[in-house]
């Protein structure tokens, strides 16, 4: 019966300054987005004026938090629909690209990371730029490339293997959500393998390996039987690094395949003149208030199978 | 000169993620000895026996949860730590790990006038002279003063580290298995130099090792700790020539001895050393005595001393009191 | 023991490994020549820098970069092991031919359960099928000394004690019944009772499995109580070679014969220690003389300036050194 109390309180201490965290976050967020989209602060000769009073600013942030509290936010009509229809609408698409892009990205970049790891004639230095190139060209410029070859296959009617003629854009049916999957996944999978490939490498020198090395262990059984765990241990803590990089590329993505999911519509509702701006900022708060807590419950939930599920008893 | 009155230290343990209490390890579970000034008491155990600890606790760098130290007549387990600073120019340590133990980043000469500066022990201008005096006891030149740890080998090192201790003049030195890293070649040449600066500087030294024949050339008294516990203490040479205790005796038996002739019968003990948090009801060794009775295993054995002036924690031996 | 009649199990012929370090080569063994016979043990004394860990890594084949084996012959079951392909040498390794470690802590894979690494020798070598492994490696969980052997199976070893992991690790290593077993410093890291138990787990094992040991320790102690014949390695050389009892009753080699006398004895307290003054050289200082000449206390003019050979002092007891040339 103490046991469960003390449990239970490790697992208070451990949760609770996460909660708390998340909703700082959440009311800086809801404060941000409060701001009106057309409030200005213009510097002339010195002088600093604003085009809106701080009286108006703080009215319109407090309206932003009254309407998320009562409901209003979500049954906003925006284009014929309510806020929280267009909300889930885009989420389902979203999801789509965002689970098989983080699967794809696994299924190229481990691979990928045990082919690297082996000492071959490749120098060291091919492989690291390898990786490292599309991690550090602007992800704008690595996607952007990826549709211009989309178009040029489509346009010169070249088919892909088995599929037909894959559309480069639009998001109607399901041969759409291809490419955007598939660029989604291109820097995901290079960190995951670098991650992968330094975990191999770091493990051959460990002792144990040695050891299994001195039973007769080729290779591949000392990846499989004994690198596994450290490879998804691994991965899994530079899961905050790659869920960071998938949701941000997520809005470039969509925008550039015009996908229309939740990150076009974030852009969207940002930047265009054909919703009425209150409507625009209701739903802007909305999706990054949806966005920042689907995000950060993801990051919690990996952080705690990451010290729960994979048994990581180093010396006892 | 110092003397160690029911000596007890627990851990706590939590588990690593949620800190839930998993319950406590009683590392030193009362310990008692004296040691006379020039005199050497070698302090031997097995892993998990509470001898490293027990060192660390004489000189303060843990905390005691119970129990008396006393130096020179004076009680000092329960003072501040500000006052304790200044008596720790007369205790000091020799680690094991000759390697882990110097900061690699600074030079001898610097590792050596630190504990120089921090307690006043000559006059700044003095301390190159100093420096130098310390490098010859220890047999290092005074060239060595501007090198870098990583320069020296394993054996070189622990001479540096002993030089370290014995820079402030300390009457009290505990030594850590100061040898068991190094090179059997080496080891003689460190216990021979800590056995000539025992003499030439009148110190006492609590010798904590696991080698027993190390333990047997350098003490004058010998204590055999299991568990927490001390098990039999007393003049070495009484004791190694003929250990009481069982646990002595299979310590004795166990270690192999360089020698085609002696062919031994060895006491094999019945199961490992348990774990930390199992420690045995009653006396601590009673689940692996070859000797076992049933008072064993439900009370405690006092010590008792017995005609040769050895103490021993045992049931066998509870009606042969004397003095 | 006429060691012309007994079958060599293992013989080894000039090895050379050597480190390269900035594409400088630097002695570990240095061409040293050895046979195991079938059934014998074989004890290599030598201290850090001496080359016995390298020796019983050339003979499995895991020397890793920078480390080169740059010359010799091992000869088991008439095939050089220097000549095979790496699948070959997975054959030998762990089924014929296996070794254990000194550091049990560190040779067992923490993340993986010990039932596990036990089958999955017995898996790689197809000495039994995914059905009967399980009961194989419980098997030999009890055979080694385990108690409760099928709860123990599943566990961790964090979950097990230092002695434990040891005999676990004899467990992984004998699991195939090898020929020879390969044993580098496998009780350094131990408590001297659990040392004990380990040396005798070796013996009967030894002698239930005829199998042939090689041993690496730097304890006298150990060496008078598990060794046949003996090897004594000084950086990367051998000083000097025989069985147990020559080694014992006669040592020749200054060297074999300072370091009896330097070791601190359980039964007999001595004034004071011989030691060896110095201190074992770093292979980059090595010059091109006899390597222990600078701590020598019969060392004479020659030593400096020429490396003895081995010679054959006595039947069957070689030595290096010019006081016997």
């Amino acid at each position: 019966m103490r046991k469960n109390k003390e449990v239970f309180k490790g697992l208070q201490r451990l949760i609770i300054p996460q909660i708390v965290m998340l909703i700082f976050i959440l009311i800086l967020v809801v404060v941000l987005t409060g701001i009106p989209q057309n409030f200005n602060i213009s510097s002339y000769n010195g002088v600093t004026t604003s085009n809106m009073t701080f009286g108006e600013v703080k009215a319109s942030i407090l309206n932003n938090f009254k309407i998320l509290f009562n409901g209003e936010a979500f049954s906003t009509m925006i284009q014929g629909e309510t806020a929280w229809e267009l909300l889930i609408r885009t989420s389902k698409k979203s999801m789509t690209i965002l689970l098989f892009g983080t699967l794809l990205s696994l299924l190229i970049g481990i691979p990928k990371g045990i082919l690297d790891s082996r000492k071959s004639n490749t120098s060291g230095t091919v492989k690291l730029l390898q990786s490292l190139i599309p991690l550090s060209l602007p992800d704008v410029f690595t996607i952007g490339l990826m549709q211009f070859l989309a178009m040029y296959l489509y346009t010169n009617s070249i088919k892909i293997f088995g599929i037909g003629l894959l559309p480069f854009m639009g998001d109607e049916t399901i041969y759409h959500s291809i490419y955007p999957i598939m660029a989604i996944s291109i820097l995901p999978a290079a960190y995951i393998s670098r991650i992968t490939a330094q975990t191999i490498e770091e493990g051959f020198s460990k002792p144990y390996i040695l050891a299994a090395r001195g039973k007769g262990c080729s290779r591949r059984d000392i990846i499989i039987n004994h690198l596994f765990k450290s490879i998804l241990f691994n991965i899994l803590s530079g899961f905050t690094m790659i869920i960071g990089i998938i949701f941000s590329s997520l809005i470039i993505i969509e925008r550039l395949f015009s996908f229309r999911g939740l990150g076009f519509y974030l852009l969207y509702f940002y930047t265009t003149d054909l919703i009425d701006p209150y409507e625009a900022g209701v739903g802007f708060t909305l999706f990054i208030v949806s966005l920042a807590i689907v995000y950060y419950s993801i990051l919690v939930i990996v952080n705690v199978l990451k010290d729960t599920v994979i048994p990581m008893k180093e010396n006892g | 000169m110092i003397e160690v009155i029911n000596l007890k230290k627990e851990f706590h343990i939590k588990s690593p993620v949620l800190r839930v209490s998993q319950g406590s390890v009683k590392a030193v579970n009362g310990v008692n000895f004296r040691i006379e000034k020039g005199k050497t008491l070698g302090l031997v155990g097995e892993s998990g026996s509470g001898k490293s600890t027990t060192g660390r606790l004489l000189l303060r760098l843990l905390q005691p949860t119970e129990g008396k130290i006393i130096l020179e007549g004076r009680d000092i387990s329960s003072i501040g730590n500000k006052e304790f600073r200044h008596l720790r120019r007369d205790l000091q340590m020799v680690f094991q790990n000759p390697y882990s133990s110097l900061d690699s980043k600074m030079t001898i000469e610097d590792i050596l006038i630190q504990p120089l500066q921090l307690h006043n022990i000559v006059h700044p201008l003095q301390y190159k002279e100093e420096v130098n005096r310390l490098l010859d006891m220890v047999g290092l030149s005074k060239k060595d003063g501007n090198k870098f740890p990583h320069e020296f080998s394993g054996g070189q090192r622990q001479r540096i580290g002993i030089a370290r201790a014995l820079s402030t003049r300390p009457k009290f030195v505990v030594m850590d298995e100061p040898v068991s890293s190094l090179d059997v070649s080496v080891q003689s040449q460190i216990l021979n130099l800590v056995i000539d600066l025992q003499e030439e500087l009148d110190l006492s030294y609590l010798f904590i090792a696991h080698d027993l024949s190390v333990i047997r050339h350098v003490s004058d008294y010998v204590a055999v700790m299991y568990l927490g516990k001390i098990v039999e203490q007393g003049k070495a040479d009484r004791i190694f020539d003929s250990p009481k205790h069982p646990y002595t005796q299979a310590l004795m038996s166990a270690s192999p001895v360089p020698d085609l002739n002696k062919k031994k019968d060895r006491i094999r003990l019945k199961g490992e050393i348990p774990g930390a948090l199992n420690i045995p009801t009653g006396c601590t060794f009673h689940d692996r005595c070859d000797f076992r009775m049933d008072i064993c295993d439900k009370i405690e054995p006092e010590a008792t001393y017995l005609y040769d002036n050895r103490e021993i924690s045992c049931h066998l031996y509870n009606g042969e009191e004397t003095i | 023991m006429d060691r012309g009649d007994v079958m060599a199990i293992l013989e080894v012929k000039n090895l050379k490994t050597y480190f390269d370090i900035n594409n400088t080569l630097y002695p570990a063994v240095d061409d040293i020549s050895f046979s195991l016979e079938k059934g014998e043990t074989l004890a290599i004394i030598g201290e850090s820098g001496s080359g016995k860990s390298v020796t019983a890594l050339s003979i499995m084949g895991l020397v890793n970069e920078p480390g080169k084996i740059i010359q010799g012959e091992i000869i088991f079951e008439s095939k050089d092991l220097l000549q095979l392909k790496e699948r070959e040498l997975q054959n030998i390794r762990g089924n014929k031919i296996s070794m254990i470690y000194q550091d049990p802590m560190m040779t067992l894979n923490p993340f993986n359960k010990v039932g596990d690494q036990i089958e999955e020798a017995l898996l790689i070598h197809k000495k039994a099928d995914k059905k009967t492994s399980k009961k194989a490696a419980i098997g030999l969980i009890k055979a080694v000394g385990i108690s409760e052997a099928e709860n123990r199976y599943s566990h961790f070893p964090n979950q097990f004690s230092g002695g434990m992991r040891q005999r676990l690790m004899i467990a992984m290593a004998i699991a195939c019944n090898p020929q020879i077993l390969i044993a580098d410093e496998p009780t350094t890291a131990l408590d001297v009772t659990i040392q004990s138990e380990i040396l005798e787990l070796i013996k009967d094992l030894k002698h239930k499995n005829n199998m042939s040991i090689i041993l690496n320790t730097h304890d006298l102690g150990v060496v008078a109580e598990m060794a046949d014949s003996v090897i004594v390695m000084y950086c990367g050389k051998i000083m000097e070679k025989s069985s147990i009892k020559n080694i014992f009753d006669n040592p020749l080699n200054p060297y074999t014969i300072s370091l009896m006398n330097c070791i601190p004895r359980i039964d007999d307290r001595k004034k004071k220690l011989k030691s060896i003054e110095g201190y074992v050289p770093h292979p980059t200082d090595y010059g091109i003389g006899c390597r222990f000449f600078d701590r020598c206390d019969k060392v004479m003019e020659i030593c400096k300036l020429e490396m003895p050979e081995l010679i054959e002092k006595n039947p069957d007891h070689f030595v290096r050194c010019f006081l016997y040339t």
